[in-house]
């Protein structure tokens, strides 16, 4: 079992590691990298590869801690997280807005849990009231950086990315070349 | 907290004005009993310990992926922007590129 998690994980690091060196020449303004950049963003498999595994195990990880056996629980978690999951996509999201939308919907989730086990203790030492504090201060911000993040790319990136990907689309139906109509 | 040198007198101590104050609390039936109720809350207060500590490592394994998810996003993120033909300034602020 272990193996074959580590087999699934190792082509992830990898691209992990891949984007990681890619986006470091990027910043020292190498221009060569963003081709290569671009194509990476708007490949729905290494999206996938990357975080949807990721994504998967934030919510069984969540269902183990938070809803022990409790089926009902698990499930109606499940379906808010769909829900919420649904709203913030919108309409033919990227590849990179999915990762980014994973990421809030799994953030929102922390957020929760720490606020559920900081409600469930009645009677905290301090130091158990302080860790709990901490962590519920700690998950809020994170969630509010992602809902930032995820702002910031629709607003900068993602016009940038598709009007790239649009001046590439073809026309099957008439063999033509499609222009872009912005930018 | 325990019974003296000589196990007659059950003895508790505690700190008084950064002093350590032994206090004789009695010995026979009495003795047994202050000990009895000291072994209880000892304890309950590590069993709290241990409970906490259970507690602290199963957030740390819930929050493991998301904190990877998060390293991830923000490398994509990252990537995104540049990629656009964005930099960031000072770790802030994204601004289009000159020229």
């Amino acid at each position: 079992m272990a193996n074959t998690k580590n087999a699934a994980t190792k082509p992830a690091n990898d691209k992990h590691a891949e984007i990681l060196a890619l986006v470091e020449r990027a910043r020292t303004g190498d221009e060569s990298t963003v081709p290569q950049i671009r194509e990476l963003l708007m490949k729905p498999g290494a999206m996938g590869m990357l975080g949807g595994d990721l994504a998967e195990q934030v919510f069984v990880s969540m269902a183990k801690s938070m809803g022990g056996k409790n089926v009902g629980f698990r499930e109606d978690v499940r379906r808010k997280l769909e829900l919420l999951r649904y709203e913030l996509l919108g309409d033919n999201p990227t590849p990179v807005e999915r990762i980014l939308v994973e990421r809030v919907v799994a953030c929102w989730l922390q957020v929760q849990d720490a606020e559920l086990r900081s409600a469930q203790h009645n009677d905290p030492t301090i130091k158990q009231a302080d860790f709990h504090q901490r962590r519920l201060d700690a998950t809020n911000r994170r969630f509010l950086a992602a809902v930032k993040t995820l702002a910031l790319v629709r607003k900068l990136a993602v016009p940038v990315l598709q009007v790239n990907i649009a001046k590439k689309q073809v026309n099957v139906a008439t063999n033509a070349v499609v222009p872009a109509t912005v930018g | 907290m325990g019974w003296d040198k000589n196990g007659r007198y059950y003895t508790r101590s505690k700190r008084v004005n950064g002093r350590v104050v032994r206090e004789y609390i009695g010995s026979g039936p009495v003795g047994d009993l202050a000990a009895q109720m000291d072994a209880s809350e000892r304890d309950k207060r590590e069993a709290a310990l241990r409970f906490a500590r259970i507690e602290r490592e199963r957030i740390a394994e819930f929050d493991a992926p998301i904190d990877e998810l998060n390293e991830l996003a923000d490398l994509l993120a990252r990537a995104a922007l540049l990629a656009a033909g964005y930099v960031q300034h000072n770790r802030s602020e994204w601004r289009k590129k000159r020229g």
